[in-house]
């Protein structure tokens, strides 16, 4: 019988363990140490790594950032953490401009062992500053490597994986799952980037779910199987690098994807993936590729329209339905 | 700029022609309606008339040549100095008739002209199958034109591929037939409750509201009449019942024209309704179980299918998630 942990405290688990391993990582941030952090994440850190490792700093982003690429320049691994996704706009320049071309423009004389953890997801009441899910922002970026950890599981694996990788890495947590618990081997183990987790194997249709949608797409499977239809639920679990071959063998076998990330539907990670089937497995194709993602308007503060912007099971499934009975889609 | 006389589509599953013969050589007076050339597709043999006046300046495909639909086979110019110094080389017009002499209108999917049926102008003259469904009929050496002719349902799927085994099953999308949808009825009936304690409003009302809105969408237009029909009710006319709260939502101008007929049949057996007097499309509500049903229908020309399948899809989205009418 595993134990069963929460992902807040898979995170703090792999950010100790990585900072007993290896003494030049660092975490810095704002309300890292002595207040401990919003999410009550970082709890216990300070207190045994002290505050020359955990370091608390101004409200300044682009400062603590700029200062943590030139840290990873200069030999230290530092764990950037941002309180909220929304405040990757702040550290754009220091993140894309900075570390994502340091390496390359280097001539590879200089590296940027850096992991900017931050996080996404709306339906918590927090507005629209403070709801978005930016990741296909930084994923559109050479030079970064974005982990999307869908549960307690991932978020150790993939954290730990992100700390010892020599490139900049953007790791999202998914807000609204710090809570949740779920199986987490005691001792050391990585989740390796570029691999894709199958958490249901199906014959009917793909569903390709990232972070906060892997258990809407795991639910969507449930209510289709109802319906006598049988879903594949596919977390990729990394965007950059993007396990490819899972996904396009999965469709197939399939023939019909959903897509599912809770980013703006526009311009975004649902669209790739599907342009990616498309140019790769069209032959395969018995229904057009779904998108599905967060409605394209900023996140309501009111409840009941903030709920409406993100992809349910409902409505997850109730698309996979139409694509499985043949539905027509689109006029000819 | 010579005109380009392309490779014509006369066939839904039609991707290439072949030349017969030509009419005319290089150097020729033509007029437009004069006939150019014979093409030969699997179903006929049809005359091919220019659509423009000149003189044939370039033949670019021979006789038996197998053409792809769509490429240049000619060029009407102006002038005889238009002519190049090597389409002498190109193939003289037959001096006999063809051997072929299929009857043109035999096949009304190839007739041309204002009797063509709706599919065939809807399609583009293609056949609607998914990428995989046309790969399996390739391989398996389906026609799948064959399957379009016998009036199966498109766009084709790869179970569609059973029927070629089977009894042709009636119907081709658009030709007037309505557009169904289903959603469950759950989540618009805690809705209704809600509204109807609040603002008295019934089903039908809500309905045109959203029919209001699904219209809009759909038409594009800055005034939507909707005139409301129910078994349980008389008919009523709301003008922009999207635009207004459902509290203030009334009844008014029953002379307005209508831009989209709602019949509420959610409460009743399904019942033969009259006609409208006007041709506007007709959205009909029923239940079906646990489910609403909606479908949409409108006469030819009114609407587009994709104005029908954008207006079904926006109805039904506010009946499954009623606060979407806020957004």
């Amino acid at each position: 019988m595993i134990r069963e942990i929460t992902h807040s405290k898979a995170v703090n688990e792999a950010i100790a363990e990585e900072m007993r391993r290896d003494e030049r990582v660092i975490v810095i941030g704002e309300d890292v140490a002595e207040a401990g952090t919003p999410f009550k994440i970082l709890s216990g850190l300070v207190e045994e790594f002290g505050t020359e490792r955990v370091i608390d700093t101004p409200i300044a982003e682009p400062g603590f950032m700029g200062m943590a690429v030139g840290a990873a320049m200069t030999g230290l691994r530092p764990i950037v953490d941002l309180m909220f996704g929304d405040f990757l706009y702040l550290v754009m320049d220091q993140l894309c401009n900075q570390a994502a071309k340091t390496h390359y423009m280097s001539g590879g004389k200089l590296k940027v062992p850096l992991v900017l953890r931050t996080n996404l997801g709306a339906t918590r009441r927090s507005g629209a500053q403070h709801s978005q899910s930016l990741h296909a922002l930084v994923a559109h970026i050479p030079g970064l490597k974005v982990a999307l950890p869908s549960s307690a599981y991932e978020a150790k694996g993939l954290l730990k994986s992100a700390i010892r990788d020599d490139n900049p890495v953007v790791i999202f947590e998914d807000k609204l799952s710090y809570q949740d618990k779920a199986p987490v081997p005691e001792g050391e183990f990585l989740v390796p980037f570029g691999e894709a987790n199958v958490l249901r194997e199906g014959r009917d249709v793909t569903l390709v779910g990232t972070s906060s949608m892997v258990q809407v797409c795991s639910k969507a499977a449930d209510l289709l199987e109802e319906d006598g239809i049988s879903a594949e639920v596919i977390d990729p679990r990394t965007l950059v690098p993007l396990d490819e071959g899972t996904i396009l063998d999965s469709l197939r076998k399939t023939s019909r994807a959903v897509i599912v990330d809770e980013g703006h539907r526009n311009f975004g990670v649902t669209a790739e993936i599907a342009a990616r089937i498309s140019e790769k497995a069209f032959y395969h194709l018995d229904a057009p590729v779904i998108r599905m993602g967060a409605m394209d308007v900023p996140v309501p503060f009111s409840p009941a329209l903030e709920d409406l912007t993100v992809p349910t099971p409902e409505a997850v499934a109730a698309n996979a339905g139409r694509i499985c009975r043949g539905e027509l889609l689109h006029a000819p | 700029m010579p005109h380009e006389v392309i490779m014509p589509a006369l066939g839904m599953a039609q991707d290439s022609g072949v030349v017969v013969a030509w009419h005319k050589a290089v150097g020729d007076t033509v007029a437009t309606g004069e006939v150019l050339l014979e093409v030969e597709t699997d179903k006929a043999v049809m005359e091919i008339e220019a659509q423009a006046d000149g003189i044939l300046t370039e033949l670019r495909a021979g006789e038996g040549a197998d053409v792809p639909v769509g490429q240049v086979i000619a060029l009407i110019g102006e002038s005889k100095d238009e002519i190049k110094p090597n389409s002498a080389a190109a193939p003289a017009p037959a001096a006999a008739p063809p051997k072929a002499t299929g009857t043109p209108k035999a096949d009304p999917r190839v007739a041309e002209g204002p009797s063509q049926p709706k599919t065939v102008e809807r399609t583009g003259g293609r056949v609607l199958a998914s990428p995989k469904a046309r790969r399996l009929a390739a391989e398996r050496g389906l026609d799948l034109g064959r399957l379009a002719a016998s009036g199966h349902p498109q766009p084709f799927h790869v179970a569609d591929l059973e029927h070629f085994a089977k009894q042709p099953a009636a119907g081709v999308l658009g030709s007037g037939a309505p557009v169904r949808a289903r959603v469950r009825a759950s989540t618009f009936d805690g809705f209704l409750a809600l509204v109807g304690e609040e603002t008295g409003q019934d089903a039908t009302a809500v309905f045109a509201a959203f029919a209001s809105g699904a219209a809009r969408k759909a038409m594009g237009t800055d005034r939507i009449v909707v005139r409301s029909s129910a078994p349980s009710a008389p008919p009523a006319t709301y003008v922009d019942a999207d635009r207004c709260g459902l509290k203030s939502l009334k009844a008014s101008d029953p002379q307005a024209e209508a831009d989209i007929i709602l019949r509420d049949l959610s409460t009743a057996r399904p019942v033969a309704s009259g006609g409208d007097p006007s041709d506007a499309p007709v959205l009909s509500v029923e239940r079906a179980g646990a489910h609403l049903v909606a479908s949409i229908a409108a006469a030819p020309g009114r609407l587009d299918d994709a104005q029908l399948i954008a207006c079904l899809d926006e109805f039904t989205g506010r009946l499954e998630e009623p606060l979407r009418h806020l957004l």
